[in-house]
This record gives structure tokens, C-alpha cells and sequence, in this order.
């Protein structure tokens, strides 16, 4: 349960110059409560592109578990989108846009994940420490 | 129809191990409509377990045993048909089912005329879901009858009108029937011998009608929103039937579903379903709106697949809760602007005051709406943002909030306080106090991963499939799922490399107990930690299947976040032509024994030799791992700092117990020790003559601890 009511954000439009990374520095701060071990916070991610134009497109979904254990970690997340047909392939190719998910859950869900097809985007960058308090008060080894 | 007859046949003296075999007949529940789900299971060994169970699209299991079973002797050939009938109401749903039914006795079976209690009898560990039937031990001995039927459950109903009719009978052979009549007769005078000749009669004939094979004949009803509340379809036109060969459309009242994507979809319909045939329900899945969407192969051959759905544990059910996906048309193809908007744009809360004025005359009468009108529109977003309409600033500056004198920030900092105080206690009470606990001896663990990626696999478009293999000892809960299907992924070039990115989430949890009952035994025992074995394939855009890798990654036992690249290997097929055919046609060499990639499971042995069996490597593929451990061990380790392997080996014997062996130990040693010296004082006594003195002494000293007599020993 998250102390905090807004549980998502986003980021700034940032303009990769020099490299090709676009660098956010946006920060994340959850404070959770929980009474049980079932289940664990996830992160997911949107990856979206803003053209010239002003206009938005999907570029990926990044998934990745908040880590378990206490401390500072360094963790890539790998992201996908949804490949459509190969005309649509072509479409996006000059035109942009291109399928998206209905429903935003399937990135964080397994159930229905094998009727996707879908393409390798890019790799999210994030650091993030985690601070685990009385885990140990429950006998709790993370 | 014929068909079912060569399985029939299958001699159960050839598979003498296997209790027995499955084989099914299914009507699968594809899309949103609340189709039973029904198997058969065909007994032909000794043993005779039994079990039917009707499933709903969730996994829940909502009855068993609709029907009868009829065994009869033919040649020494046991066979076992069933007949189900297929309409069943539930009055709760979402209940535990028949597995719930069994584990509290609810359910009863009627055996004959002979009421059951079913044997709880769970195999435990196996986790395949079809051996926690609801079994029903069938005595019947070698040239006997046997029949039996079921009492439901109080929470099913079957409709009474759909009572069970053997409409063809294929073997219609009188001098067969009329032998078994006899026999049955024979058994039943038997059993009951106070029953009339007329009650025998009928339950000859209606408990064992022929020996024929039975074809079921089902009412399918599909549950709609529409069908469960036929008012609300009214104003929808209906479209006609559509023809096809199942006959339907038996009263004009009954309502067509609107035409979604593709034609044919029927809400009621009659079907006549022969022995180990299969029906799937005719909405099938597609992943687009476009209508030349075509759902992939891999869709396609996985809507075959039995899987465990997650589902009747309360826990799983909330997690369902929450990740709920649609079945139909994941993807959209086209989004519209508000969609874009919601899914893209992080929605901050808004909290709206309108300020108005009713310019209605009043007494009583409702106000129009022309005569109410907005003066002020007053908004405050969640970021903290207040914005006034209409605008008063009027393109002077904007308005800027006084910053206050010291008494008041104090007042200000003592209501946060305050605030945020009765926030602590207000979430205390949502999230509770009692925190999950796993029962004594019991090493929880708890592992969520990911699928990251993939990599240097031959060929495109790959997908895995991964599952848990638990070692001994290891157990999970029923419910969960524990074998995985990726998305299909097409590679990308990264650098040198080919990657698929997945990032597929997957978790489970298991339970580690060692309840050997031979300490020795357990004390020699080391534990082993579930393996995930992982089946790397690739699906070409001309359904070409290609196994890419195989491998596994034991679950660290160390608790915390892990980062775990395993590499791949993939057989090799003997020949050329099993290379030219994988270019080729695809469908390469594959491991019949999944667990082959690490230790088999059927490996017995000193050595582990793979010898003879030829690989390639392959790619790799990326794992992460946090592993999350809980016992009450950890509890008691944290006070006296022992490490976790020691922890692993001591887990079972409790720590209560132990003590209390060594408090035993040493109460025996001493009281060994006090029996020897009150002997050897009392000898000495004797001999020196001062026996009533020493007795007393003894006496007096036998309340007090063994420490005393050693002042007494000579």
C-alpha cells in the first residue's frame, strides 16, 4: 500500500545531443506499508517520443521489480512495443505512430503476454535505493 | 464417433505403473463467456481413480462428478464411460470448488445406494492440477459392475431438463446387453436383496441403460450481458442465425449477440458431443481491430493448452483484482486522443468548486437549466496548483502568496504535525497490524523476476517458455502458476549482439518444510533450491518453429536482488538432415524430458553422463532474480547470529524442541549419576555400620539436586 496517493509521473521531454541517451534525473519517491509478503511493487515504464511537430508516439514498455534488498541499486530495464503488420511496419517507418496496448496492465501482467508479438526498443537506466524497514522484526531475509 | 471407440479399447494390462490415463473432452472457454469447462478422464488401469471436474474460465472448479460413471468388464478390458451434462448453475461464484469441497467433507458421494465421505486423498507436490481430483475409489472387482453417481455440492444445481440422454447407441449388440443386465441384476439382488424386483428394474436400466458408448448431448449456453438481462437487448436489432451445422434457435425469443468482429456467435445452442471430442467456443481472440487480423500461431496453439490459471486463493484473486487485462483486442491500433492522453499524461487528482446562482423564482420549483448559472469555477490540482475562473489577475502579476510571521508558521508546523500523525494512523489501520507469517520449520521464499533479454539466438522473432522445477521438500501453493510464455520479440542489433528484449514478469513463491522424520537422515540431507529451466524457441513469420536453447539458473539461495545471465545450448540432430530441415521447414530436436538440461529427472546413479548427446551452444539469455526468504528462524537467528546455511540444516528441528532434548540429556545423565553413588553409599554404609544415618541423609538429599552427593561418595 503506498503512502503517497499519485504512484506515477513523468518525465520531462529531454533532447539526447551528445549521446544516445536521453538523461531525466527524474526522481521517484514511494513510501510503501505492507502486512504481508504477497506480491511486491513493480515498476513500469512508457517510453514515449515527442517529434518536432509536437506529435507523441509510443517508443516502448519497460517493466522491472522494485529491487528486494536494501541499498543502492543499479538496474537496466529492458522495454519492447507491440510490432503490427508489415504494412504497418512500413507506415510507422516513414509516418511514426504504430500500435499501442489497449490496456496498459499487460506490461506488468504474464497472462496474456505470449499473444504479443513485439520488438526490442531501449533500455531504461535507473538507480534506485531502497530502505527496508522491521523486515526483520518478521524474520524476513531480503 | 467411431474414434472413440479405439481409445476405448486401450488394454490396461500394458500400462500396468500408470494409475491412469487422461484423455479429454473439452469445451474450451475462449473470450469473456462463462463456459463450463469439462473433461473426461477414461480409467483403465487398477487403482480406478475417477474424476470429472467442471471448470469455469477462471481455473475455479466448480463442481465434479455431474453424470455417472458406469464401468463394465468386456473382455478384461475395464472401461469406464462417463456422462456429463453440461448446464450446472452455481449459486456462489467464485467458490472454492470441489477441492475445498473434499479438503472440509462438504461434498459427499453416493456410492450405489451407499453414501461417502470422499477420502481426502491430495497428492501432495506433484503440481499438475488433474491428480488433486476428487478421486472415487470404484471397488470393483475383476468381473463385477459397478456404478456410482453424485451428490453435488450445496452451492450446484444442474438443470433438471437437461438430464442426461444416450441418444446413439453404437454398440447396439442385444446378447451383450442382456448379459449385463444379468450381471447387474445379480450384483444389485445382491447388495440389496430387500429391494423390490421394480426398483432393480429401474436402476438396472436407468443406472446402466447399455453397454454401449453414450454421446452427450449438451445445451451450450453462452452467458452474455445481454442474455443475463434480456430487457436491456431489446432495443438492439438482432441479427439471424447464422446456419452452420449445429442446430440452434429453438424459440424466437432468444437474443443474437451483436456482431463484434466476426459472425457467428450464438448464444444457446444444442450440440451432440461425442466421446473425447473437442468444441471450442466460437469466439476466438484477436489482437486487433483490423479486420484482416489473423491471432499468431503461437496464440493459436496455446488456446489448446491446458493451463493453470491463476485464481480461487483469496490472495491470487486480489492480485487478479489488479491486473486485470481484457481478452479481447489488446492492442490498439488506433488510439484516439483521450486514450493517448491517459495513457500518456500522469493524471494529477482535481478537486472542482463551481460557485452558482440560482436565478430561479423559487418556492419549491426545480430550477431550469438556463436559469442556474456558474459565477466562479475554483480548482486545486494535486499538485498543489489553484487556479481561479474567472481569471481576476487580468494579465497583471500573478498572485503570490505572503509569507507568514513566525506565530503562525509555528501554529502552521504544529497542524502538519498533527496531520500527518492521524495520516500515520489512518494508513496503520488500512494496511492492519498481523504480519503473513509462515508456520514454524517453514522456509518461505519468495522470488519475483524477469525476463530481460535475449541474446545471439540464431535465428528472429524468439519467445520462452520457462517453468519451476521444485526439488524435494519444496512445495507451492496450489493456484499459482509456475510455467510461463513469453511474448513473441524480434531481435535488435546492440552493438555486436542480436537481443530480444522481453521484460516479462513472472514470480511464485514456494515453501521449503524438511519433515523427514529420520534425523539422521536429514542432517546428511543438503538443500536444494528450485531450478528454473528455460526453453528458448523461435516462431518465423511463415510459422516456422525452431528450438534456439536450452538452460537453467538454480535459484541463488542467497536472499536479495541477482543478475544472472545463463548461456544456451540447443541438440543437435544426428543427421544433415535434421540441419537442413531446421533451414529449411523448421521444427528442430527437442528434449522430451524437460528437466534434461539439468539434472534428469529420471537420473538415478552415481554419474551424471551426457555422453553421446550433441549440442551447439547458442545464445544467452539475461534472468533477474529478488529472492525474498521468511521463517520464524530468521527471528530467533538475528538474536544468536548464525549463518544461513547452518540455518537451512537446523530448519525442522525446532529450536524449542532441541532445547528441551538437552535439558532431557542432562536430566537422565544426572539422575544416572545419583542411582550409582546412592548405591555405593549405601554399600559403604553398610559396611561401615552407620546405615540409618546415611538413609536419612539420603533421604533428605534426594529432594535436593545429584551436586550434594558428592560429598557423600567415598
Amino acid at each position: 500500500m503506498a503512502e503517497n496517493r499519485d504512484r506515477e509521473g513523468q518525465s520531462q521531454v529531454d533532447n539526447p545531443v551528445n549521446q544516445e541517451a536521453a538523461f531525466f534525473g527524474h526522481p521517484i519517491d514511494i513510501h510503501f506499508a505492507t502486512k504481508g509478503l504477497q506480491g511486491w511493487p513493480k515498476l513500469h515504464f512508457q517510453i514515449w517520443h515527442q517529434d518536432s511537430f509536437g506529435r507523441n508516439e509510443l517508443y516502448g514498455y519497460g517493466f522491472c521489480h522494485v529491487p528486494t534488498s536494501p541499498g543502492m541499486h543499479n538496474i537496466e530495464c529492458q522495454t519492447w512495443k507491440p510490432s503490427g503488420t508489415y504494412r504497418e511496419q512500413i507506415t510507422q517507418s516513414f509516418l511514426g505512430g504504430g500500435p499501442q496496448l489497449k490496456n496498459p496492465d499487460l506490461i506488468y501482467s504474464s497472462a496474456l503476454r505470449c499473444k504479443l508479438v513485439t520488438t526490442a526498443m531501449g533500455t531504461i537506466h535507473l538507480k534506485i535505493g531502497v530502505i527496508l524497514r522491521n523486515f526483520d522484526k518478521f524474520g524476513i531475509e531480503c | 464417433m467411431a474414434k472413440g471407440q479405439d481409445d476405448l479399447s486401450h488394454d490396461g494390462e500394458t500400462l500396468p505403473n500408470v494409475l491412469w490415463s487422461f484423455s479429454s473432452s473439452v469445451v474450451e472457454m475462449v473470450g469473456e463467456y462463462r463456459f463450463p469447462v469439462f473433461q473426461h478422464v477414461n480409467v483403465k488401469c487398477p487403482g480406478r481413480l475417477v474424476f470429472i471436474r467442471v471448470v469455469t474460465l477462471n481455473g475455479e472448479c466448480v463442481g465434479g462428478f455431474l453424470g455417472k460413471v458406469q464401468f463394465r468388464v468386456f473382455n478384461k478390458v475395464e472401461l469406464c464411460t462417463l456422462s456429463i451434462t453440461v448446464k450446472v448453475r452455481v449459486h456462489e461464484a467464485g467458490t472454492g470448488g470441489i477441492m475445498h469441497a473434499v479438503k472440509h467433507g462438504e461434498a459427499t458421494m453416493v456410492f450405489g445406494d451407499v453414501t461417502y465421505a470422499p477420502r481426502d486423498a491430495v497428492e501432495q507436490g506433484s503440481g499438475e492440477w488433474l491428480r488433486c481430483m476428487w478421486p472415487v475409489d470404484v471397488i470393483a472387482g475383476a468381473n463385477e459392475l459397478e456404478f456410482c453417481r453424485a451428490v453435488l455440492p450445496p452451492y450446484l444445481e444442474i438443470e433438471p431438463s437437461s438430464g442426461i440422454s444416450h441418444k446413439h447407441n453404437l454398440l447396439e449388440d442385444p446378447a451383450a446387453r442382456e448379459l449385463e443386465q444379468r450381471v447387474l441384476h445379480q450384483r444389485i439382488s445382491k447388495e440389496y436383496p430387500k429391494r423390490e424386483d421394480k426398483t432393480l428394474n429401474y436402476l438396472a436400466n436407468e443406472w446402466y441403460p447399455s453397454p454401449s458408448l453414450h454421446v452427450i448431448e449438451a445445451l451450450l449456453d453462452r452467458i452474455t450481458s445481454t442474455s443475463l438481462v434480456p430487457t436491456a437487448a431489446t432495443g438492439v436489432g438482432t441479427a439471424p442465425a447464422g446456419g452452420g451445422d449445429v442446430a440452434s434457435h429453438t424459440s424466437g425469443d432468444e437474443m443474437e449477440m451483436q456482431d463484434r468482429n466476426k459472425p457467428g456467435l450464438k448464444d444457446k445452442e444444442e450440440t451432440v458431443i461425442s466421446w473425447q471430442q473437442k468444441i471450442f467456443s466460437q469466439a476466438t481472440e484477436y489482437l486487433t481491430t483490423s479486420p484482416n487480423e489473423h491471432p499468431t500461431f503461437l496464440s493459436e496453439k496455446m488456446a489448446h493448452v491446458r493451463k493453470r490459471r491463476v485464481g480461487t486463493g483469496n490472495k491470487q484473486k486480489r492480485e487478479r483484482d489488479h491486473t486485470f487485462v481484457p481478452k479481447l483486442n489488446i492492442i490498439e491500433d488506433d488510439p484516439n486522443e483521450e486514450l493517448i492522453l491517459r495513457n500518456h499524461l500522469g493524471s494529477t487528482p482535481i478537486q472542482v468548486m463551481h460557485i452558482m446562482a440560482d436565478l430561479s423564482p423559487g418556492k419549491g420549483a426545480p430550477a431550469l437549466d438556463e436559469e442556474e448559472v456558474v459565477l466562479c469555477t475554483i480548482q486545486i490540482k494535486g499538485d498543489g496548483v489553484l487556479s481561479i475562473h474567472p481569471d481576476f489577475n487580468r494579465g497583471r502579476k500573478a498572485y503570490v502568496k505572503e509569507s507568514q510571521k513566525q506565530q503562525e508558521a509555528d501554529r502552521e508546523l504544529k497542524m502538519f504535525r498533527e496531520v500527518y500523525s492521524r495520516h500515520k494512523d489512518f494508513l496503520q489501520a488500512c494496511v492492519g497490524g498481523d504480519f503473513d507469517m509462515p508456520g514454524p520449520d517453514v522456509l518461505r521464499m519468495l522470488v519475483y523476476g524477469e525476463i530481460e533479454s535475449a541474446k545471439n539466438f540464431e535465428y528472429d522473432d524468439l519467445y520462452l517458455h520457462f517453468f519451476v522445477d521444485l526439488p524435494k521438500y519444496w512445495t507451492v501453493e496450489r493456484q499459482q502458476p509456475m510455467s510461463w510464455i513469453t511474448q513473441t520479440c524480434s531481435t535488435k542489433v546492440l552493438g555486436r549482439d542480436d537481443v530480444a528484449y522481453f521484460s516479462f514478469p513472472f514470480h511464485f513463491e514456494a515453501f521449503y518444510h524438511n519433515d523427514n522424520l529420520d534425523e539422521e537422515e536429514k542432517e546428511l540431507e543438503i538443500p536444494r533450491f528450485p531450478t528454473i529451466m528455460v526453453e528458448v524457441l523461435s516462431l518465423d513469420s511463415w510459422q516456422r518453429y525452431r528450438t534456439e536453447g536450452y538452460s537453467y539458473l538454480t535459484v541463488p539461495g542467497q536472499p536479495g536482488r541477482h543478475q544472472e545471465t545463463i548461456q544456451c545450448w540447443r541438440p543437435m540432430g544426428s543427421s544433415v538432415t535434421s540441419q537442413l530441415r531446421r533451414f529449411f521447414i523448421g521444427g528442430s530436436p527437442e528434449l522430451e524430458d524437460p528437466t534434461y538440461q539439468a539434472i534428469p529427472s529420471t537420473f538415478q546413479g552415481k554419474y551424471l553422463s551426457k555422453y553421446g548427446f550433441k549440442t551447439e551452444s547458442t545464445g544467452s539469455v539475461d534472468i533477474s532474480l529478488n529472492v525474498i526468504m521468511q521463517s520464524r528462524a530468521f527471528r530467533d537467528k538475528k538474536a544468536n547470529r548464525q549463518s544461513l546455511s547452518s540455518l537451512l540444516e537446523a530448519l525442522g528441528i525446532n529450536a524449542v524442541q532441541q532445547n528441551i532434548s538437552n535439558v532431557l540429556d542432562a536430566f537422565k545423565k544426572a539422575r544416572q549419576r545419583m542411582l550409582q553413588t546412592r548405591e555405593n553409599v549405601s554399600q559403604g554404609m553398610l559396611k561401615t555400620g552407620c546405615w540409618l544415618k546415611s538413609r536419612n541423609k539420603l533421604n533428605g538429599a534426594d529432594k535436593s539436586e545429584g551436586h550434594s552427593w558428592c560429598e557423600v561418595v567415598p
